[in-house]
């Protein structure tokens, strides 16, 4: 989207994505979207990236709308029904109305020979013998029958590993023959510089992801992240409890203000924070720029040479005390 | 005679909160106000830390102090051992409120003391309340003490040890804490809250 | 140091408790100046001392309305005022509260009959005034005299209601000894009630003391006798 390399890309489409915390370095997701000629999102909530969309479709939120059917294949194989509690409110729609209608306007009615999602999943469940009505006897949920992973590929004697000799390969050949390390080598990752701590981030039980700091009844639990500091630390930089603080990154980047935790719980070289606050979303009232936001923080990212997998917790800030 | 109580085995709970948002949601209770509440404990120093997470809400005593106070008659004791508040009766004098060692009362925005209830309304229909259903770890469990074999017999038998707040109040609180890493003998190293609140249970 | 957060604490009780705010701590006052005004003015009078005779009248046109805004104040610290009424639907008596709410009803209706035998004379003179018969019937005319004969109802039933005040209060006159050693006991029940409710309480260790009724006791009648110092400058 920024370079045009290997193609230009200049519509996107984001659904169900919190776009400006998923994704770290959010200065650099912005100048992405700058380079697009269309936007569309799609999200139950007003949150931070519907501002930088050309069209916003308002989708109905679980409790309203029916879904495509989960389907588990694991140890115990299920599948299961999602179906609307409610009638939509206001005037957002299901995902598969939304889909079904951009895609009859793009030319595409064949894919589209259902007109509603009960004749959908009524097709789908077909196929196993089952219809919405004898899936909704069985609370909702099916266990179907089946068997181990492993069972199949024992009785045809073959491996499901996809490997040269068929086995977990500790010493990976493959990676030999690609002049990659065979062995993982041990790389040490670079330390904080003098004054900055490395920016941790992570979880509380009561939030999911970026998308529920909102919601009131866990809003009121959990209102705003905090930054936690070792306490001989903090005492150091004459940093009380609850102190508001900005953290400044390695590439001056700044969040918060954030409230410091003073607290034992925690090393002496890092700091953590609860991800997804920070939100600059003047439509979630309650979150709207409470704490500080971990994705806008973390400017470099770490890729693995082998599998492209990103580290994040590479960034390194230090805590500046409000005026 | 019957006599409902709950445990909580501290070693289960994450502290994830489901029970208050369950509890919310069962009860209808207003932002702002909460009958189930969680502290945070944690002790020592990094690396060295022992903590946990302990729940706390009405532990529907079997010697409430909160039951003689009121003037009207507005908060009872069940048959069955649960305390309840008959909010048609009661004045909002707050004298409950008050005589409540723990701090678990509160005066619901429409007038009347408020609390956990065990979800009566739930256990007259033979379910559990709403904070026992919903834990996700099976750290709660909740049952007729006076019956052998209960769940909360059963988990009073298998923990290592059982305490209650504060047992010099000779209040009898039903909700046991199982498994807690703190006791009165941690004088040094537990905080002076919990050394003073973890006895043994005198149930 | 001991790390301990609270989450879902109700602002109620937490960080300090805030059951009972300025309303309950100028009832205390009130309730344990009326309790000395009481006890001042029953041993005056069973002791028969005429010395502190403007003493017993200062309690004795006091004590109603002091109270009654204490009995106000208590009202207003109700969080459900419209229940009001159930105090007085049951006694439980295990409740201190509910022995207080119905000594406190009785200490009012002492203080009302010593007010009203304060009330110095019945009101003879006729009040009706003639309304006289207009001629012209106009819409004004009417209505101008129908607001009159409403007023005018309404200083009758004034004018009733003070006689029959008058008359009560005679009645309190003659039982006056029984109505002193009546304020006497009543009195040391207010002052002590509600010193015993918040020393019952294990919940408060400040409270939870046996010294604090009678503490309560004496503090309001020392108010009592300061009160009447104050106010009578010569006894």
């Amino acid at each position: 989207m920024i370079t045009s390399k290997p193609y230009p890309i200049k519509g996107l489409v984001t659904y169900g994505t919190c776009l400006f915390h998923t994704l770290p370095n959010v200065a650099r997701t912005k100048d992405a979207l700058k380079n697009l000629d269309f936007h569309l999102v799609i999200d139950t909530l007003p949150q931070d990236h519907v501002a930088w969309a050309d069209v916003v479709l308002p989708e109905a939120t679980y409790l309203e709308r029916y879904d495509e059917l989960w389907a588990c294949g694991h140890k115990t194989p299920y599948i299961a029904l999602r179906e609307p509690a409610i009638d939509p409110l206001y005037q957002t729609k299901p995902a598969w109305w939304i889909v079904r209608e951009l895609g009859i306007r793009l030319g595409l009615e064949d894919f589209f020979q259902w007109k509603t999602a009960e004749e959908y999943l009524k097709r789908r469940l077909s196929s196993i013998g089952l219809n919405l009505e004898k899936l909704r006897e069985q609370g909702g949920i099916t266990i179907q029958p089946g068997k181990p992973y492993l069972a199949d590929f024992e009785k045809e004697n073959s491996s499901p590993f996809t490997t040269a000799s068929g086995k977990v390969e500790l010493y990976s050949d493959a990676l030999e023959k690609a002049k990659l390390d065979p062995l993982p080598k041990y790389e040490p990752a670079p330390e904080p510089p003098a004054g900055f701590f490395r920016l941790l981030y992570g979880r509380s039980p009561v939030h999911t992801f970026a998308r529920t700091q909102n919601t009131p009844l866990l809003n009121e639990l959990f209102p705003e992240n905090e930054v936690w500091l070792n306490a001989a630390i903090a005492a150091q930089l004459g940093i009380k409890n609850g102190d508001r603080v900005m953290l400044e990154n390695q590439d001056k980047t700044r969040g918060g203000p954030v409230k410091a935790k003073v607290t034992e719980r925690i090393r002496k070289d890092c700091v953590f924070i609860v991800h997804g606050f920070g939100h600059d979303a003047p439509g979630m009232k309650r979150t709207h720029r409470r704490g500080a936001s971990d994705a806008a923080l973390q400017t470099r990212y770490a890729l693995d040479h082998i599998s492209g997998g990103a580290g994040l917790r590479v960034n390194f800030v230090k805590l500046v005390k409000e005026a | 005679m019957t006599r409902y109580a709950m445990t909580i085995d501290l070693e289960r709970c994450l502290g994830c909160q489901a029970c208050v948002v369950a509890c919310k949601t069962e009860n209808q209770v207003p932002l702002g106000y909460f009958r189930l509440r969680m502290r945070t404990i944690v002790v020592g120093t990094f690396p060295n830390l022992r903590g946990e997470f302990r729940m706390e809400q009405c532990f529907h005593c079997d010697n409430a102090p909160c039951v003689p106070v009121c003037p009207t008659g507005a908060t009872y004791k069940t048959p069955q051992g649960i305390v309840l508040v008959d909010p048609v009766k009661c004045t909002g004098c707050k004298a409950c409120v008050t005589a409540c060692p723990y701090n678990m009362r509160f005066i619901h925005p429409d007038g009347y003391a408020d609390k956990c209830t065990f979800c009566e309304h739930r256990v007259a229909e033979g379910r559990v309340p709403a904070c026992v259903e919903t834990c996700p770890t099976g750290a709660r469990a909740f049952g007729d003490l006076d019956q052998a074999n209960s769940p909360v017999r059963q988990m009073l038998a298998q923990a290592r040890r059982s305490d209650v707040l504060k047992p010099e109040t000779g209040a009898c609180p039903k909700l046991f804490y199982l498994n807690s890493k703190f006791t009165n003998s941690d004088a040094e190293d537990a905080p002076a809250v919990v050394a003073s609140e973890m006895g043994k249970a005198g149930h | 140091m001991p790390e301990i957060e609270l989450t879902g604490a109700n602002a109620l009780t937490f960080p300090t408790l805030t059951t009972w705010g300025w309303e309950i701590a100028a009832y205390l006052f009130l309730g344990g100046l009326v309790a000395g005004l009481l006890v001042f003015a029953g041993v005056i009078r069973l002791a028969n001392a005429p010395r502190f005779e403007r003493a017993l009248r200062v309690s004795d046109l006091a004590g109603l309305p002091l109270l009654g805004v204490g009995m106000f104040l208590l009202f207003l610290d109700l969080s459900n005022k419209s229940n009001v009424w159930r105090f007085y639907t049951t006694f439980q008596v295990t409740s201190v509260i509910s022995w207080g709410a119905w000594i406190l009803l009785a200490t009012m209706v002492v203080l009302v009959l010593r007010f009203v035998a304060r009330v110095p004379v019945a009101l003879e003179r006729d009040w009706r005034l003639e309304i006289g018969e207009t001629k012209r019937k106009s819409a004004i005319a009417k209505l101008k005299s129908a607001i009159r004969s409403f007023l005018f109802a309404i200083v009758r039933f004034v004018v009733w209601t003070w006689n029959v005040a008058v008359s009560i209060g005679a009645w309190a006159k003659r039982h006056d000894r029984a109505l002193a050693l009546a304020g006497v006991v009543l009195g040391i029940g207010v002052g002590f009630y509600t010193g015993v409710f918040l020393s019952t309480l294990a919940a408060r260790p400040l409270w939870n003391s046996a010294v604090l009724a009678p503490l309560f006791l004496i503090s309001g009648l020392a108010s009592g006798g300061a009160f009447l110092c104050l106010l009578i400058s010569e006894d």
